[in-house]
């Protein structure tokens, strides 16, 4: 399959129909992979595809850093495919301004990630090209079981586990910083006028931002997993996003990233929305 | 963080809590004793420190900066745009920007405010004597350069010919009216003073252009003299080439960077360009060594 | 007033430096050096682990320590420079502010069982928070530490402590190394009055014997480690080449997250922000990254830094160029931590054997 992705990444760069090909290279540690930005079709052989592909690399599509090398192909997951629909829907990046080369994929990481088992997208939904041979979409799995799960526990119990879970956060903000979806040229955790969101990371500010974080993700969280990855202290941030998503789904009937051509549901009015709050 | 803490309160202290150290990120309390309005958003205020005995022990040298607190929101980093000569107050001047000039902008006279300092470099004086002085600033940049004007006028005999030449986008956008008036009545100072094209108002009677035409024209000897260059980044990258032109040495021309700072003391980090921590190294530096920098300011 | 200070400074560092004494500690009296400590009213932190998540935690009792792991996820710069600390705190009253400097931070600290890297770093920073201006939390909480350390029998593929001219047993910033030199017994090197002070007070130590080395011990991981890169050749081409196509290179794939600066030993940035309410505040201070685009931002807007390729050459200038410029010492102990949890797989020590790689080539065509 990498032979595939390389022998097209290089059809695309010697064509200049892009200028970049965003993928991943083997990474100086055991099983890890890097970031790469293949911008002459020499060096296509760095690129490799593996069960260590973590990285959604649909953040690099608004980031300038790599935005100013020209238009790009983005090899992708099932699930930063659903990214990149996000940012299409969200008027971040044009369609046509990307080529997608979608990859099959079974699942990241050894043992597979939490999002891997309930994965519905391990054949990319959108894509220029595919690689890998096609799997069908699961139908019979319940994506929201853990969050069921956790919300049999009682307010008191759920309160302590995120009082001790927050407490941990040291204020890196790698889980805003590895988010496809936070685009904000400036984030709310960085303005001051007012001081929405205390910086220090004792519990108060700890709360603050990452709840702040959740509440700016509703709707738009793909549960990429990126977040609760990098996290240097492990907080399972994903419960949270994943705790959104299921109102998101039971009111709304969407869920994010499957269609470019979906209104969000933040962004759309439909006189039977659930308005039970306005009283 | 705000319970009753039951820990002895010590009014004003710049002192530590036993151990022998300083809490050097302690502020003294300040009284605002007179504000200005200079411009539509820029304010400058007097400022006299609530225990007696600390005004009169104070000193600092003129260029020297202070990280001044408002209470509850936050400090903000000034240089103290006074001349060291004055003994009985400092002075400061700001523009409302961010978070803390915004609160302080709202202050009035008799509230207490937080100071921290004198930190960094001050102008070489002593180099400076027995020369001729040319100032030139930009904008809000005249603070920085009017505690030295100042200076000099104090010790008027100690320097040679005084030059300044000061502009602004507009009339309305100058700083320090009446003392730019003052000085144009007195014959042992030229000055000049200049607004951007279409920033005059028609009683203007200075000059119209940017500051680096306007000194083209002026056309100031480089001879015995030494120039004090502030003002946004882009004045001073096209006042830079002018001075050169003019003969100029770039160990004769000082400039004060701006860069964000917290601490002021050369720990915390966000100063720090090339190995110079614009704090304590600077803020005042030569455009000689300026040009070692890298591009970070 | 900084040559003043730099030279008292190395006269205190001299002072330090003296012929460790040897001693040993029995296997089983670990966890009674820990309660010794405990009972001595220190306040003892010690990696605590936490499923799969190693931090320095304040320990009530041994058993809690977790000493198996190459190092710990944060490292325990945080015993003296909290992620978050209130420096002092204010009350507004109708005429007047009533500041309060009632920070108590005397209190006698152990740190136990943190890797010689981490130990290495507390030196480091001595010099940051020494220079100049005196900063009390640092020190004052320094003077009433001492550190107990164990040297690494293993590594990982992160660690390159050996590359920054340290090593997995080096008794740098130690005040009693510990080295598993038999199945029962630590060769304790005693390295400061204070370790001799603390060593004697617990009772638990004997005499060494002239046969027992810690070489033979470590031998094994310091094959291991071997050196990825050649220090030596950084400085020289950091010194030239601020501008390089390498950077953007090599640190492309940085989102400018703070995780390399917050899981760092050296890494020492920070903020100082108010917190109040209509009554009275606090003035905290936090720790600040390099990475964050809001670190160098102007008022203005104006970015002296305005790209993450800018920031992350900052990082590496400011560790192995601008602080061995004004203060000595390389700002990194290579604990390998920025390389093993950067989500993006930076890796320092690419990047590092890539410069070392460059200048010998460099030297070689000459």
């Amino acid at each position: 399959m990498i032979e595939q992705i390389r022998e097209k990444a290089k059809e695309l760069l010697a064509s200049g129909e892009v200028k970049v090909v965003i993928g991943y290279e083997n990474g100086g540690l055991p099983e890890t992979t890097r970031p790469v930005f293949i911008t002459s079709p020499d060096e296509v052989d760095r690129l490799v595809w593996n069960k260590y592909c973590y990285a959604n690399l649909a953040t690099f599509l608004w980031r300038k850093e790599v935005s100013s090398l020209g238009k790009p192909a983005i090899v992708a997951k099932g699930c930063d495919v659903k990214a990149i629909v996000v940012l299409i829907q969200e008027s971040q990046i044009k369609r046509e301004d990307v080529v997608i080369l979608g990859v099959t994929c079974t699942g990241v990481g050894d043992p597979p990630l939490s999002k891997c088992p309930i994965c519905d997208v391990n054949t990319p939904r959108e894509y220029d090209c595919l690689f890998g041979e096609e799997i069908p979409p699961k139908t019979d799995i319940n994506k929201f079981a853990d969050v069921d799960e956790f919300e049999k526990k009682s307010p008191e119990e759920r309160w302590e586990f995120w009082e001790e879970q927050l407490s941990k956060c040291v204020k890196c903000y790698a889980c805003r910083q590895v988010c496809p979806m936070c685009y904000c040229e400036i984030c709310i955790a960085d303005k001051n006028q007012p001081q929405w969101i205390e910086t220090s990371s004792h519990t108060r500010g700890n709360y603050h931002w990452n709840l702040v974080r959740a509440w700016h993700l509703a709707g738009r969280c793909v549960d990429c997993l990126e977040c609760e990855r990098v996290c240097p202290v492990d907080i399972p941030l994903s419960l949270v996003n994943r705790r959104l998503a299921k109102s998101v789904k039971a009111r709304f009937g969407y869920e994010p990233g499957y269609d470019t051509e979906a209104p969000p549901p933040f962004t759309d009015f439909k006189p039977q929305d659930p308005e039970e709050f306005i009283k | 963080m705000t319970e009753e803490h039951a820990a002895a309160v010590q009014p004003t202290v710049a002192h530590s809590g036993g151990n022998g150290l300083e809490n050097i990120y302690l502020p003294q309390l300040m009284v605002i004793q007179e504000i200005t309005q200079e411009t539509p958003d820029v304010k400058s205020m007097k400022l006299v420190f609530k225990d007696e005995e600390m005004q009169k022990n104070f000193s600092f040298r003129t260029g020297q900066f202070g990280e001044f607190t408002v209470f509850g929101v936050g400090e903000s980093t000034f240089n103290i745009c006074s001349s060291q000569t004055w003994k009985d107050h400092i002075e400061c001047c700001f523009r409302k920007v961010g978070r803390v000039t915004s609160a302080l902008w709202e202050m009035n006279e008799g509230e207490i405010i937080g100071f921290r300092g004198p930190y960094g470099n001050w102008y070489p004086v002593e180099k400076m004597e027995g020369q001729n002085i040319l100032f030139i600033a930009g904008g809000i940049a005249l603070p920085p350069v009017r505690c030295m004007i100042w200076h000099a006028l104090d010790m008027r005999d100690k320097f040679k010919d005084i030059t300044i030449l000061y502009g602004a986008r507009t009339v309305a956008d100058l700083v320090f009216k009446r003392e730019l008036e003052e000085w144009q009545k007195r014959d042992d100072v030229t000055i000049v003073t200049t607004v951007d094209p279409g920033g005059e108002t028609p009683d203007w009677k200075g000059k119209i252009g940017f500051v680096p035409t306007v000194l083209k024209e002026v056309s100031p000897s480089s001879d015995n003299t030494i120039a004090l260059v502030c003002g946004p980044p882009i004045m001073i990258k096209f006042t830079l080439p002018v001075l050169l032109e003019q003969g100029f040495a770039r160990e004769d021309i000082l400039t004060s960077l701006e860069n964000r700072m917290k601490c002021g003391l050369g720990k915390c980090g966000r100063c720090n360009v090339g190995k110079v921590y614009i704090c304590k190294d600077g803020p005042i530096f030569t455009a000689a060594a300026v040009a070692l920098l890298p591009e970070e300011y | 007033m900084t040559g003043d200070s730099k030279e008292k400074q190395n006269a205190e560092q001299v002072e330090k430096t003296r012929q460790p004494i040897l001693k040993t500690l029995r296997v089983e009296n670990l966890n009674d050096l820990v309660r010794k400590g405990l009972d001595l009213g220190y306040r003892v932190f010690a990696p605590v682990k936490d499923d799969r998540l190693v931090t320095f935690e304040q320990i009530s009792s041994p058993e809690e320590a977790f000493l198996d792991g190459i190092t710990s996820r944060t490292s325990p710069k945080s015993v003296l420079f909290p992620r978050t600390e209130r420096i002092f705190s204010y009350k507004i009253r109708k005429d007047e502010i009533v500041v309060e400097d009632n920070a108590d931070i005397s209190q006698p600290t152990m740190i136990f069982g943190c890797r010689p890297c981490d130990a290495a770093s507390f030196p480091i920073m001595d010099r940051l928070f020494q220079w100049d201006y005196q900063d009390r939390f640092w020190i004052e909480r320094r003077k009433g530490m001492v550190i107990i350390a164990v040297s690494c029998l293993d590594c990982d593929d992160a660690c390159f402590c050996t590359s920054v001219g340290l090593a997995p047993d080096s008794t740098e910033g130690s005040d009693i190394l510990l080295t598993l030199v038999s199945r029962d017994q630590y060769l304790a090197e005693v390295m400061t009055e204070k370790g001799e002070d603390f060593a004697e007070k617990t009772g638990l130590f004997d005499e060494a014997g002239a046969d027992l080395d810690k070489e033979t011990a470590t031998k094994a991981v310091r094959e291991k480690l071997g050196k990825k890169f050649d220090l030596d050749k950084i400085k020289p081409w950091l010194d030239e080449n601020y501008e390089h196509e390498f950077w953007a290179e090599v640190t492309r794939m940085c989102i400018g997250c703070g995780i390399c600066t917050y899981v760092c030993p050296t890494c020492h940035c920070f903020d100082l922000v108010d917190e109040a309410h209509y009554d009275g505040g606090a003035k905290i201070k936090n720790w600040d990254a390099c990475q964050f685009a809001a670190f160098t931002v102007h008022a203005s807007g104006h970015n002296p830094r305005p790209d993450q390729i800018s920031r992350h050459r900052q990082r590496i200038m400011h560790k192995y160029k601008y602080y061995p410029d004004n203060l000595g010492a390389v700002l990194c102990t290579g604990c390998g931590r920025c390389v093993r949890h950067c989500p993006m797989e930076v890796n320092l020590i690419r990047i590092l054997k890539g410069i070392s790689d460059m200048e010998k080539a460099g030297v070689g065509e000459e």
